[in-house]
């Protein structure tokens, strides 16, 4: 009879994968070196008034993440106050500074201890600072609120920001934040997102984005105007996760450099901030050969530190620890005199090696051991139906993919679609093989992607910001177009030129005659490129684990290659081939951008409904739905109806 | 629990568990003659009629007859099942050339054919859970078991081959190696400096290429072993040493097939397939 006990399994939830989680359990003793010199680094940076940088690496699962998190938890146990930006490095070169960017806004305006955000307490900080002792700055602060008195906030950023250097935009947008108005919006902008004159004149903020070349210097200086804000005393912790996943390929050093020289602004430009990168020990030496000297100098200023294999002893106080975290488990142990029990150290010792083993592998072995306790010591894959399978590669990476595709799918926004086409283009590029290569250096700043081949050369450039910049680009290329053999345009799908912006379609028209191609990537597209970039980001820093076995990038690739969504396939191609686009162009292309903007105002409409407010047939509504399957939902009826695709559509 | 004509929701449960707790595919009257008695053991044709309704529900999958002209079920699929054969098959006794496992299984595993076999055995391999080994001498076959290849069964199988071709037993061989060892070992260890001294080497190494070293930052082993400039067993075994008695860490890396043979051979490796990258003091 099969003995079948329900302890729970204590190392399921085997290893931390992002620094603001809390770790379910931590052995402080554990890489207790590796986080002293991390709370030594913070300590430099306060005393001493100026950034540092340290690197620190591991192999994969090795509890590189998890060091962070404690770090994170451990000084905000304290009373002294700090930021905290993670950054997984899954973009491209030539926006490193605007991703940067965007993290840095997510996480200031991230909650930190329930509803505060990070923004709020190092403003709250830097007034008792700055203010008298005694003030209640809270109730300061929901009075200000309550009262609207815009006035003060003002008042206050006079006070912390006497030289002006935030300018008056970021300003604008830091009051509005701070007094609760226009959150979204304004924390939009902050992320340095795209808005529309509209949004922006509502926000009181100048409607003129910047140039395409400007936009990345843009992101810099408000990277650096925001570390400015957190003052002297504040630190300012950088954690650069996954600088692997800037390589398009394993010969690709241009995202590297483009992090070295990144660090190296930080580095010298600001005064509070420590800089933490993390790799893999297997891609130091890459890294060494693809960054500047003086960058390199740089980046591991303060310390190089390891984050080693476990030891034995540690090993057994991780499992102990594991285990004596559920309390009936706790209960039953405590009655027990091996420590390790209902394990068996020969058990556990058969997965360790001369090395020792990393903390990802260690917990998912213990993991399988008890699931085979549970059930009486047969292996789990005897036992069906009931415990865990180690699952083949193939099945796998099916349910990761699968996972991805749902999460992309809900979190797209057109707002990621330029970001997401620039990091994941030339991955899918490299990804499909063949001749095809990315080419570091654009001719033009308006183009942002270019791919080489014997057949020629292909420019791609990224046409999502606000109807103005989009003017102003498509104005460009036309006067002077690139020396590319083909140019595309790629413009969000659900970002369709406005009928009353007629000067912006007939530039369209014009360079479509010249040409040019004009592809709108639909949601569905988007979220696949957006799940394939951060699949091979994971891959590529060694996070993507199938059972504590880290899977190599390369097996990743070939499965993504064999079983690439028809949407990316048909993306590629109209990217890299000759064949015309599913936007033919001219008065189609239009047709389609008044019908999405209708779909946007009013969800579901009838074929005819949409013919009459548009002036046009039945017919041609019709025809222009079915050519573009992907943009909108059609029930053929009769009467046939048209619909606005939602993410949940799109990833069910 | 899915209704069906054949059978009770019930009744549909007890086939469904019997057929997921048995470990290979059963025909409708081997899994009738496992069924508890009373109402939940059915008559034969109600057994067939409720298993092809859970086939086209796709709860239970259909397999093509073995020993019996009967068509076999199971909760788990054909690929599951491919996979547990060969690993059984291949579980003891000497490794077994792709043929011989094919024809071990082949009668079993009607519903593959031959190439789509060979296609599973390949991403078994992959994924680890078969092993490859090396021809043996004088061979040009690979070879596969549940094991990592083994020195042993080289050995064993190139004695037999060289003493026949001499004519002598392998004891004889055996003799003659365990001599040419004993002078090797000799002459090494009047020229080699001993494992104390080499280990020393290797740490005072690391603290020259890289000072901060001292204090936990990792060396790169190819670095390190350009520097000891000793040969590469040796200097491997000193750091596998340095390593088990907890004085250094060594970094593993997890991807060496992605490297080039060359930069394989840089880094430290114990011969099962583990290669290092980076090495550290501990503290």
């Amino acid at each position: 009879m099969m003995r079948v006990l329900h302890f729970p399994n204590p190392f399921r939830t085997s290893i931390v994968s992002d620094p603001w989680q809390l770790p379910d359990t931590d052995v402080p003793a554990i890489h207790a070196a590796a986080f002293d010199r991390l709370c030594l680094a913070v300590r430099y940076v306060k005393s001493e008034g100026r950034t540092t940088s340290l690197l620190l690496h591991g192999a994969a699962g090795s509890g590189k993440t998890h060091v962070l998190a404690r770090l994170r938890s451990h000084l905000a146990s304290t009373a002294a106050p700090f930021l905290f930006i993670a950054v997984r490095l899954q973009t491209g070169p030539r926006m490193i500074w605007r991703h940067l960017r965007s993290r840095f806004a997510d996480d200031l305006l991230r909650p930190s201890d329930g509803s505060t955000s990070q923004l709020e307490r190092l403003i709250l900080h830097r007034l008792s600072e700055i203010g008298g002792v005694g003030m209640d700055w809270d109730f300061w602060l929901k009075e200000t609120r309550r009262m609207r008195r815009e006035d003060a906030a003002e008042a206050l950023f006079e006070f912390l920001d006497p030289g002006a250097q935030l300018g008056g935009n970021r300003r604008r947008v830091l009051i509005h934040l701070l007094m609760g108005t226009r959150r979204s919006d304004a924390g939009a902008w902050l992320r340095g997102e795209s808005l529309p004159e509209a949004v922006l004149e509502r926000l009181e903020l100048n409607t003129a984005e910047p140039e395409e070349e400007e936009q990345e210097e843009q992101a810099h200086q408000t990277v650096l105007a925001l570390c400015s804000l957190a003052g002297p005393r504040i630190p300012v912790i950088f954690c650069f996760d996954q600088v692997e996943a800037l390589q398009i390929h394993p010969h690709d050093e241009t995202g590297l450099f483009a992090f070295g020289q990144m660090v190296s602004s930080l580095h010298d430009q600001t005064h509070n901030s420590l800089l933490i990168s993390c790799i893999q020990s297997a891609f130091v030496d890459m890294l060494n050969q693809a960054v500047r000297e003086a960058d390199r100098d740089r980046l591991l200023e303060f310390a190089e530190v390891a984050i080693n294999p476990l030891t034995w002893p540690e090993a057994v106080q991780l499992i102990a620890a594991r285990m004596d975290s559920s309390p009936s488990f706790r209960e039953r142990r405590s009655r027990q005199s091996d420590p390790l029990w209902p394990l068996k150290e020969a058990e556990i010792r058969s997965i360790w090696g001369q090395a020792g083993s990393t903390a990802r592998k260690l917990l998912s072995h213990c993991a399988d051991l008890i699931e085979r306790f549970n059930f009486g010591g047969a292996e789990p894959h005897q036992a069906p139906g009931l415990g865990p399978v180690r699952l083949s590669l193939d099945k796998f990476l099916e349910e990761v993919w699968q996972g991805r595709l749902e999460e992309a799918s809900a979190a797209n926004s057109p707002e990621q679609t330029d970001q997401i086409v620039a990091h994941g283009l030339p991955l899918l590029v490299d990804l499909a093989g063949g001749q095809w290569k990315n080419r570091v250096e654009g001719s033009t700043a308006d183009v942002d992607l270019e791919f080489d081949s014997r057949r020629g050369r292909v420019g791609v450039s990224l046409c999502n910001r606000n109807m103005k910049s989009l003017w102003r680009r498509l104005e460009r290329l036309r006067k002077t177009p690139p020396e590319v053999g083909k140019l595309v345009l790629i413009r969000d799908a659900r970002l369709p030129i406005s009928a009353g912006a007629v000067r912006t379609r007939q530039l369209r028209e014009e360079l479509l005659q010249q040409g040019c191609s004009w592809v709108n990537p639909s949601q569905e597209a988007m979220a696949a490129l957006d799940a394939l970039r951060s699949l091979l980001g994971d891959a590529k820093a060694g996070d993507l684990a199938n059972s504590g076995e880290t899977v190599e990038p390369q097996s990743v690739q070939q499965w993504l290659a064999a079983n690439l969504p028809q949407s990316l396939k048909d993306l590629l191609e109209d990217v890299l081939t000759d064949r015309p686009t599913t936007e033919a162009g001219g008065s189609d292309a239009s047709l389609a951008d008044d019908i999405t903007e209708l779909l946007q105002q009013r969800h579901i409409l009838s074929a005819a409904d949409i013919a009459s407010m548009l002036h046009h047939s039945v017919g041609k509504v019709e025809t222009a739905a079915q050519q573009h399957p992907d943009r909108f939902g059609v029930l053929t009826g009769p009467p046939a109806v048209l619909f606005e695709l939602s993410s949940g559509s799109i990833a069910s | 629990m899915t209704k069906s004509e054949f059978g009770t929701p019930g009744q549909i449960e007890v086939v469904l568990k019997t057929l997921q707790q048995s470990e290979e595919p059963l025909t409708a009257e081997k899994l009738r003659d496992r069924l508890p008695p009373g109402p939940y053991r059915i008559s034969k044709e109600q057994l067939s009629g409720l298993l092809e309704d859970q086939v086209a529900l796709g709860h239970v999958h259909r397999f093509k007859f073995y020993i019996s002209k009967s068509s076999r079920y199971w909760t788990r699929d054909v690929e599951f099942y491919a996979r547990e054969c060969t690993l059984r098959a291949i579980h003891e006794g000497r490794p077994y050339t792709q043929s011989e496992v094919w024809a071990k299984l082949k009668t079993m595993l009607k519903d593959y054919t031959v190439d789509r076999y060979k296609q599973l055995l390949r991403h078994m391999v992959r994924e680890k859970q078969v092993c490859e080994w090396p021809p043996f001498l004088g061979g040009r076959t690979k070879l596969l078991s549940a094991r990592p290849p083994e020195a042993q069964a080289y050995i064993q199988d190139a004695l037999a081959k060289i003493g026949k071709k001499l004519g002598i037993v392998p004891e004889q061989l055996i003799e003659t190696v365990a001599e040419l060892r004993k002078r090797e070992r000799r002459a090494v260890e009047a020229a080699a400096p001993s494992m104390d001294d080499l280990c020393r080497t290797i740490l005072d190494r690391m603290v020259q290429i890289k000072p901060a070293a001292a204090s936990g930052a990792p060396v790169s082993l190819r670095e390190l072993r350009k520097a000891v400039g000793i040969e590469r067993a040796g200097f491997d075994a000193a750091v596998f040493h340095l390593a088990e008695q907890g004085r250094v860490a060594i970094h593993h890396h997890d991807y060496p097939s992605s490297l080039t043979e060359g930069e394989r051979n840089e880094m430290v490796t114990d011969g099962r397939g583990n290669y290092y990258s980076a090495i550290s003091l501990r503290y």
